[in-house]
């Protein structure tokens, strides 16, 4: 199977195995304060380049458990956001298949069941209602069934926030069963 | 899924007969962030109507739940 990872924008940005998303306040690598939100998303290399900088890329900012703020724009619904306004896109491709039972979520990268360090996440696929608090596979966000085809795309929205000063790092994972 | 005939899902394995539909199943986990270091394994699902079974083999290990 092959998974494409990109960060959304002007022009899309891809999140390659040893890239990582980096969320930050205004500007790249800035710090977003305890308790508060990302209001910008990069994409870091692991040598610590901005991958992004030229593409634009998407915000999705947690308002409340129905509501976000798209590229700092006015708080609005979260069902009303589409596939564009996404800051997380991920295509799947192997052949012609199906995709059931997925699961969205982030992690301390070692088990699945414990929260990534210092970050609360929250997620939302695309016409949700509400935000899921997908801090570990417990409280994953349930992605939508794909029936037979042969590439498949899920949208997310995904916002964080620290929960104590420091360094804040995770692993997101998406996984699911391919019939 | 992990076999255990103590739990009163898992049993072992006998002649149900024909199931109606069999199904292989290929769970998947994508990373980014970090590298997965969890083992996956391939399932063969036999649907029997009222019940499924599913089957996993790891080399020697032999895994099976009944849902």
């Amino acid at each position: 199977m092959i998974f494409t990872w990109k960060l959304q924008g002007v022009s899309d940005t891809e999140i390659s195995e040893t890239d990582y998303l980096l969320f930050s306040a205004g500007t790249y690598n800035s710090n977003v304060i305890v308790g508060e939100f990302n209001d910008s998303t990069h994409v870091k290399t692991e040598a610590g380049a901005d991958k992004s900088s030229a593409n634009a890329p998407n915000n999705n900012k947690y308002i409340s458990a129905t509501e976000v703020s798209l590229n700092g724009g006015a708080t609005q619904d979260l069902d009303t956001a589409t596939d564009s306004d996404a800051v997380l896109t991920i295509n799947v491709t192997d052949g012609t298949f199906a995709i059931q039972d997925a699961l969205f979520f982030t992690f301390n990268g070692s088990s699945p069941s414990q929260q990534a360090l210092r970050i609360d996440t929250y997620s939302a696929e695309v016409g949700d209602t509400n935000w899921s608090h997908s801090i570990n596979r417990t409280h994953a966000l349930t992605l939508t069934d794909k029936t037979t085809d042969s590439s498949h795309d899920y949208y997310i929205l995904l916002s964080i926030s620290p929960t104590n000063p420091g360094i804040c790092n995770g692993t997101m994972r998406l996984e699911g069963v391919m019939s | 899924m992990k076999f255990d005939s103590n739990l009163p899902d898992h049993f072992f394995f006998k002649d149900w007969g024909k199931p109606q539909s069999v199904k292989y199943l290929h769970p998947f986990i994508s990373q980014r962030g970090g590298v997965n270091s969890d083992k996956v394994f391939n399932i063969i699902e036999l649907d029997y109507g009222e019940f499924k079974l599913q089957i996993c083999i790891d080399n020697n290990n032999f895994w099976a739940k009944k849902c």
